[in-house]
């Protein structure tokens, strides 16, 4: 602490000589004083005017030296003057998990301490009065001409709002699930029911039924990313997981978020894949495997190639009749995807591909 | 009825309903054109192909409406109707005598439309 005031008053000791020298040289000494001193009223005025609270603590020690009047109404209590980054505890906040924020954890700590440039921190901000409320805070250093920081300032943004409508947002987005996952029961049941009355095969009745869950399930595989993409990992997994964690099935392929109506219509493919795999592929024997392998061809005109490929199965045959589930695995996926998809039986396993161009970056085309 | 079977062009980006719709039309003895479940090969097949009616969907995903295509067939002069699950109100680019078609659509009101149209047709023929 001595050593330190010694070194402070060093350097304050140079400042006013340089100071002196350069007020010296000056023709009107007053005239600048007072130029200084609007100026810094004027910022200080300035600082009055946004709408954030503005926190401003000296480096290297970062005691806080000021705040505009915004900090106090929005905390609640007045100003703390925390004298060093060691001391940013007495601000209290909390993480969204609960945990309370510590001192080295507060934007002006990252950026005077560890020399950060650009620090934010979202923290569940405790009022004076006991109320909390979410605050976004982003700090950034200041530095001198020749690029030494002298202090920090912080930005308080109030974002209780936006909170408050993401968390309407997630409990609507859960409503949505919901009722979607009702409606495709009620389908279901309808469409169980009327067959059931009419006579319809078991085994029909068996095959409708399993599709539409496997639909419904591709959705909901898409609700908890507000329904824009999902991964083909994710995918597999969704439909082959306990295979997967078995390994007859093995997959291996870069990270591809693919858009929400061609990871449903590939999650369809791959529902159907799988059933004709069990039924009278790989997965209808002991040791039978299918690898899932996909892959990105550079940009520009990047394309997408997943390829299934059974073995170990018993001998292929090729099917005589085209029903529902090769519409699926052909030409719808083909359609939506805008790729092209081909499907061969030589006799040590089915083997299947799709090619599709790739590119997540929508145009807007309604011109 | 004209002796010619009608071609209906249909788009509608839900490929199971697409093709169910085809499926219906098709059973009434029409020809179907697409269908199209992309918008760009929508706006190519209306400004290219022969059609006599169209049915569109106003919503194709991703923020992408039939608009365009409408555009292309008013300027033929090809007749079409607009079929969506929202309301007619929710649709800003909709013209006076526009014909908004709710979802979902059965087979019956998908008859009684194309039986209209033969009617228009054979008027102003």
């Amino acid at each position: 602490m001595d050593e330190l005031n010694k070194k402070l008053t060093a350097e304050n000791a140079d400042l006013r000589k340089r100071l002196a020298e350069a007020l010296a040289d000056s023709a009107d000494q007053a005239a600048i004083a007072d130029s200084a001193k609007k100026r810094s009223s004027i910022l200080g005025a300035a600082l009055e005017t946004v709408p954030v609270g503005v926190v401003l603590a000296e480096a290297p020690s970062g005691e806080i030296l000021l705040g505009n009047s915004r900090v106090e109404e929005m905390l609640g209590h007045p100003m703390l003057k925390s004298e060093d980054f060691d001391s940013y505890g007495e601000w209290i906040s909390f993480h969204a998990d609960g945990r309370r924020v510590e001192s080295h954890e507060y934007p002006l700590s990252r950026v005077i301490r560890d020399g950060e440039d650009y620090a934010e921190l979202d923290v569940h901000y405790q009022r004076g009065d006991g109320s909390r409320f979410w605050m976004k805070i982003v700090g950034r250093p200041i530095t001198d001409d020749t690029g030494t920081m002298i202090a920090a300032s912080v930005a308080l943004i109030d974002i209780e709002k936006e909170r408050q409508l993401q968390r309407e947002q997630e409990i609507l987005i859960g409503e949505l699930d919901h009722r979607v996952k009702n409606a495709f029961t009620v389908v279901k049941s309808i469409v169980s029911q009327s067959l059931r009355k009419d006579r319809v095969m078991a085994g029909l009745r068996d095959t409708i039924d399993r599709r539409l869950d496997a639909y419904a399930k591709a959705h909901a595989g898409l609700v908890g990313k507000t329904w824009k993409t999902a991964t083909i990992s994710g995918i597999v997994r969704d439909i082959l997981g306990q295979q997967v964690e078995e390994g007859s099935v093995v997959m291996s392929g870069p990270d591809v978020e693919l858009p929400s109506k061609q990871a449903l219509a590939l999650s369809m493919a791959f529902y159907e894949l799988s059933t004709n795999a069990f039924k009278y592929g790989a997965l209808s024997a002991v040791g039978g495997i299918v690898e899932i392998n996909w892959n990105l061809s550079e940009e520009p005109d990047s394309q997408l190639q997943i390829d299934w490929r059974e073995r170990g199965g018993p001998k292929t045959v090729k099917p005589e009749s085209k029903g529902f589930g090769s519409f699926i695995i052909e030409r719808a996926l083909a359609m939506e995807t805008q790729g092209s998809v081909t499907i061969d039986y030589p006799a040590d396993g089915l083997t299947w591909r799709l090619v599709a161009p790739f590119a997540m970056t929508e145009q807007d085309e309604n011109d | 009825m004209t002796d010619t079977a009608r071609r209906v062009f249909i788009v509608e980006d839900e490929i199971m309903v697409a093709f169910e719709m085809v499926d219906l039309v098709e059973d009434l003895g029409f020809e179907i054109v697409g269908p199209s479940i992309h918008l760009d090969d929508a706006k190519a097949i209306a400004k290219e192909q022969e059609i006599d009616i169209a049915f569109l969907d106003v919503n194709l995903g991703s923020g992408k409406t039939s608009r365009p295509v409408a555009k292309a067939l008013r300027e033929r002069g090809i007749p079409f109707v607009f079929i969506t699950a929202y309301d007619r109100d929710q649709i800003d680019f909709l013209e006076p005598g526009d014909v908004v078609l709710k979802k979902p659509l059965s087979g019956d009101t998908l008859a009684r439309t194309l039986a209209d149209a033969d009617l228009n047709k054979a008027r102003s023929d």
